[in-house]
């Protein structure tokens, strides 16, 4: 089962996937969200999905996830189809969804023991985990008694303990400071390089996706659709230095030139709400 | 002398000792606090609290002798002090077939709260079919109530134990199941997301996201069933704080009817404390952050 050859996996595979939510507002009823979605990421490669706000990147991963069914098109993992069947991804969500009355040790055992592993096991093994992750001194507090920081490498280490080949990450360091996000994009680069699972990560931050990613995906403003993949010509590991780097900056710069001709000019936006 | 205050220890020391005053009961409280929400009653009686009391009752005892009130019509504090300490046998008495009372009713509601609130969680059907049953249920007085329980059930202890559970089972289910409401749809699909089925989903998110509104409404629920079991004691017992209360005033000792209550506010104000007592037992963890950031 391990390695093997690029082939053999199919990793992940969206295809055609559409989605609607019912909107009164609207005069159809409703809100386009993906606008049919085509997509694959290889297994064991890291995907970035950038794209407007509000342009449907957390509910494709909610569809992924198995949280949401698609009105139409299909998601399989490893050729197996699982929208609509939760279980088979790690989903770390947005905001981090710590539980303030559990301990970060408590958070870290509690996919083992949803899946039956026996608490003190399970206790073990997250202590573990978490003294990997450099969390080994705090596995007794709550989350309100831990920075930012630390509470986003305990809601990464809930989601990687279930041990699933694929992730998927919601802007994972969205709420951080650039200097605690910074360190925490070499630490994950360097937990990807070790365990070399399928990621598909939704970020704001281009440079987030450059430092990370393998390959990057452009989602149009809503309804969404894939409208670039860009690949990421990086060798790993990536090093602090690579942000300096002149091919680094210029990528950035470009990704960011397509990203911003994506949205209407501030000055023709309609107004959103019409005056009366 | 003002340098020596002004440089290292001494001059540190009141605010150090302020902290270590303030502390445990800051904390204390702000566990109680469901998130997000502002809490209740702190259930903290703090020096202001017990200066206005002891304001009140030199003014009370002051007037009783200024004006030469006769006890019959309003007793002075230091004559219901001397009636406690004289029938301090026969009160405690009374109020352990009370307590026993309000403690036994108090946890078959409890029970039985747990039980429908649950229900009514899993089940949308039974919460539709039972919720507006509830509110109804809590329209109809009971102190209409507690005769007829006391013509089914007779004069044993089994009437007034129902009386309570009739009071308390309200607060309870309500903020029980009021507390399954506020738990966050995106912590229970995550659960889903580990593959966790409806019992995880009740065990790890739902019952955690519940207890701080549940001990809300046990707070309220405790200080509630001593008063029901006074009430059901007093429709007809042959022991209890409420028999006590109709025996005082029938024979118009004012001071004792002052000392029975007296003791009766004491037993509800430890109702009062068990309850903050156990929910600072079950709420760990302390506030979240989660409103701090948002």
């Amino acid at each position: 089962m391990a390695g093997g050859g690029e082939g053999s996996s199919a990793g992940l595979e969206i295809c055609g996937v559409r989605k609607a939510f019912p909107d009164p507002k609207r005069p159809d009823g409703r809100l386009n969200v993906l606008d049919g979605i085509d997509l694959a990421v290889p297994a064991g490669r890291f995907f970035a999905l950038v794209g407007p706000s509000g342009s449907g990147k957390s509910t494709l991963l909610d569809i992924v996830a198995g949280l949401v069914r698609p009105d139409a098109g299909t998601v399989h993992f490893s050729g197996a189809p699982i929208d609509g069947r939760p279980g088979t991804a790690a989903y770390m969500m947005q905001d981090d969804l710590l539980f303030p009355w559990q301990t970060i040790r408590e958070h870290v055992a509690l996919p083992l023991l949803v899946r039956g592993v026996r608490r003190r096991e399970a206790l073990r093994q997250a202590e573990a985990i978490l003294r990997d992750f450099g969390l080994g001194a705090f596995v007794d507090r709550y989350p309100s008694a831990l920075s930012g920081g630390m509470r986003q490498r305990a809601a990464l280490a809930r989601a990687l303990v279930q041990g699933t080949a694929l992730v998927l990450l919601d802007e994972p360091f969205g709420r951080l400071d650039a200097l605690t996000r910074a360190s925490l994009q070499e630490w994950l680069e360097g937990v990807y390089r070790r365990e070399r699972r399928t990621i598909l990560m939704v970020t704001h931050d281009v440079e987030e996706a450059l430092y990370l990613a393998d390959r990057i995906v452009v989602f149009s403003p809503r309804p969404a659709r894939v409208v670039d993949v860009v690949e990421v010509p990086f060798d790993r590991p990536r090093t602090r230095s690579l942000r300096a780097d002149g091919a680094f900056v210029r990528l950035k710069a470009a990704l960011l030139e397509r990203l911003l001709a994506l949205l209407p000019e501030p000055g023709d936006r309609p107004a959103s709400a019409p005056f009366r | 002398m003002p340098g020596d205050e002004a440089g290292g220890g001494g001059g540190r020391r009141p605010f150090v000792r302020a902290a270590a005053r303030l502390r445990p009961t800051r904390r204390a409280t702000a566990r109680l606090r469901p998130e997000g929400r502002a809490g209740g009653a702190s259930g903290r009686f703090r020096w202001e609290a017990a200066a206005s009391l002891g304001a009140l009752m030199l003014g009370w005892e002051g007037a009783v002798r200024a004006f030469h009130v006769p006890a019959w019509l309003l007793p002075a504090p230091s004559a219901v002090v001397r009636a406690f300490w004289a029938e301090r046998t026969v009160l405690l008495d009374h109020a352990a077939a009370t307590v026993t009372e309000a403690a036994a009713g108090l946890g078959l509601a409890a029970l039985l709260a747990v039980a429908v609130a649950t229900a009514m969680a899993f089940f949308a059907a039974v919460r539709a079919a039972l919720y507006p049953l509830l509110v109804v249920s809590q329209t109809v007085p009971i102190i209409a109530l507690a005769p007829l329980v006391i013509v089914w059930f007779g004069y044993g202890m089994l009437p007034k134990v129902l009386v309570v559970a009739l009071v308390t089972f309200f607060p309870l289910a309500v903020s029980l199941a009021e507390g399954y409401r506020t738990a966050d749809p995106r912590r229970l699909a995550l659960l889903r997301t580990m593959g966790g089925g409806r019992w995880a989903a009740f065990r790890y998110v739902l019952w955690p996201s519940a207890l701080p509104s549940f001990f809300a409404g046990l707070r309220i629920a405790a200080t509630y069933s001593v008063t029901g079991a006074v009430i059901g004691e007093w429709l007809g017992a042959t022991k209890g704080l409420g028999v006590y209360l109709i025996r005082a005033s029938k024979s118009f000792a004012i001071e004792r009817l002052f000392a029975a209550i007296a003791v009766i506010v004491g037993v509800s104000l430890l109702f009062f404390a068990a309850a903050e007592f156990m929910a600072r037992l079950s709420l760990r963890g302390g506030p979240t952050m989660d409103a701090a950031e948002r």
